[in-house]
């Protein structure tokens, strides 16, 4: 397995932010006794989420959590070397990535990089593992990563009522700046896994080039009734996929370290559903206590997820610093491992968004 | 693993009483054979009959027989 140490990274200062608008989920009456409906609450563990009502977009929710991120640590823009966007949704596409946008707004320098990586729910370990490479360069001391989706506007057209995908999304933004240290720093080690051949469990045949103009402006079926532009999931193949491959990688990761999963401060998984979360944790051995839990609160909010959780169940730890394993998966299919140590004081309380948005990019249709 | 061991196995997946199920019963018939039931199931043959079932396999079954008929080492 492709297996990365990096000893002179620290993580000096993580911050998620939400859209301030908190969203109940509870049934339809009709819906209440809807057997269904009560297993998909049981199943997907969803209670309320934050969803932006003024359509504002990762960028923005990732523009206040960047903001925030170089005021604890006392930076400025101009001290990054680099913004590295962990998204699947742009604000433009094609044309610029949003890290781009970031970059932009938050006025950084010129001789510096700037892209995004378009993995999904496993972002976390592959964009963590890309930025510790980067700042081994002598020339690069501090990345700023983002790892956020927009969700809202997946929602326009989906008035299913039992479409599971319509409450199983949150929205959030997470804003993570690394730092390469003189001293040597507690290692963070990140293994990382790929499978090409599952790509048809969770992909969007709507979208993107593939099918592009078959589906534009919109794509019909048979009956001459618009397809929701909508993800493609095999929910039994993704859920078998996280709880049993995800789960040997995670029991190879820990004989090849030498620490189990019980030994560390937490794990801490990607959301992706609650019966998902528990079954791993079961699988592990693990107690419920090990492994937090947000998305009761925030759903599952794609790449975001693991560092919103850390954001949710650490920032007020009254630990000096915390050895956490965490373990993302999701299109591709692909996974990752990986054990970070951070310090609680680096990690603020979850931002709350007030609903504005980047006037620039935005047209007025209504104008 | 005998059939009745087999049968004890589902019924704790699917939440039901000791002895509800019986080999012939129709899967649709059985409201508790829902997508908890069937990731727990396909947990438990990684977990104890160390099988990887496809979900198009599990999507197939038709009756409780077909289950059983996959409960081999």
């Amino acid at each position: 397995m492709p297996y990365l140490k990096y000893d002179n990274i620290r993580i000096a200062s993580l911050v998620t932010a939400v859209p301030a608008h908190r969203q109940c989920i509870t049934p339809p009456e009709d819906a209440v006794n809807d057997r269904q409906f009560k297993t998909y609450i049981k199943q997907i563990g969803v209670q309320s989420r934050h969803i932006s009502i003024t359509e504002q977009t990762c960028v923005d929710t990732g523009y206040a959590a960047a903001r925030k991120a170089l005021e604890m640590c006392s930076l400025t823009a101009a001290d990054l070397d680099g913004v590295i966007f962990a998204s699947q949704t742009p604000d433009f596409n094609p044309s610029t990535g949003n890290a781009f946008l970031l970059h932009y707004r938050l006025g950084m320098r010129e001789d510096v990089l700037a892209y995004d990586i378009t993995l999904g729910c496993s972002s976390f370990p592959f964009s963590l593992a890309t930025c510790a490479a980067l700042l081994q360069q002598p020339q690069m001391r501090r990345i700023l990563l983002v790892i956020g989706d927009t969700h809202w506007s997946g929602y326009i057209n989906l008035n299913h009522l039992l479409n599971c995908k319509r409450f199983l999304f949150g929205e959030g933004t997470s804003a993570i700046i690394l730092e390469r240290t003189d001293a040597p720093a507690p290692e963070i080690t990140v293994a990382l896994f790929s499978d090409g051949s599952g790509y048809k469990h969770l992909h969007n045949p709507f979208l993107g080039y593939r099918n592009a103009w078959r589906c534009f402006p919109r794509a019909k079926n048979r009956e001459g009734t618009e397809l929701y532009r909508d993800i493609n999931m095999d929910g039994l193949e993704i859920t078998s996929f996280a709880t049993i491959r995800v789960v040997n990688s995670i029991k190879a990761y820990a004989e090849k370290t030498g620490k189990q999963p019980g030994e560390y401060d937490g794990l801490i998984l990607h959301q992706a559903n609650k019966q998902v979360v528990r079954t791993i944790t079961k699988r592990l051995g693990l107690t419920d206590e090990q492994v937090p839990m947000s998305l009761d609160r925030y759903a599952n909010t794609d790449g975001a997820s693991v560092t919103l959780t850390i954001s949710d169940a650490f920032h007020n730890d009254p630990r000096e610093e915390l050895h956490l394993l965490t373990s993302a998966f999701g299109v591709g299919l692909s996974w990752g491992i990986a054990s970070i140590h951070i310090r609680p004081a680096v990690i603020s309380p979850i931002l709350l968004v007030e609903d504005d948005r980047f006037e620039e990019g935005y047209l007025h249709p209504f104008e | 693993m005998d059939i009745k061991e087999k049968l004890a196995k589902l019924e704790e997946i699917m939440d039901l009483d000791e002895g509800t199920l019986r080999p012939e019963m129709a899967l649709e018939d059985i409201e508790e054979w829902d997508s908890l039931a069937a990731l727990s199931y396909v947990v438990m043959m990684a977990d104890d009959f160390g099988k990887t079932i496809p979900g198009p396999q599990v999507r197939a079954f038709k009756t409780v027989q077909d289950i059983l008929d996959t409960m081999e080492k």
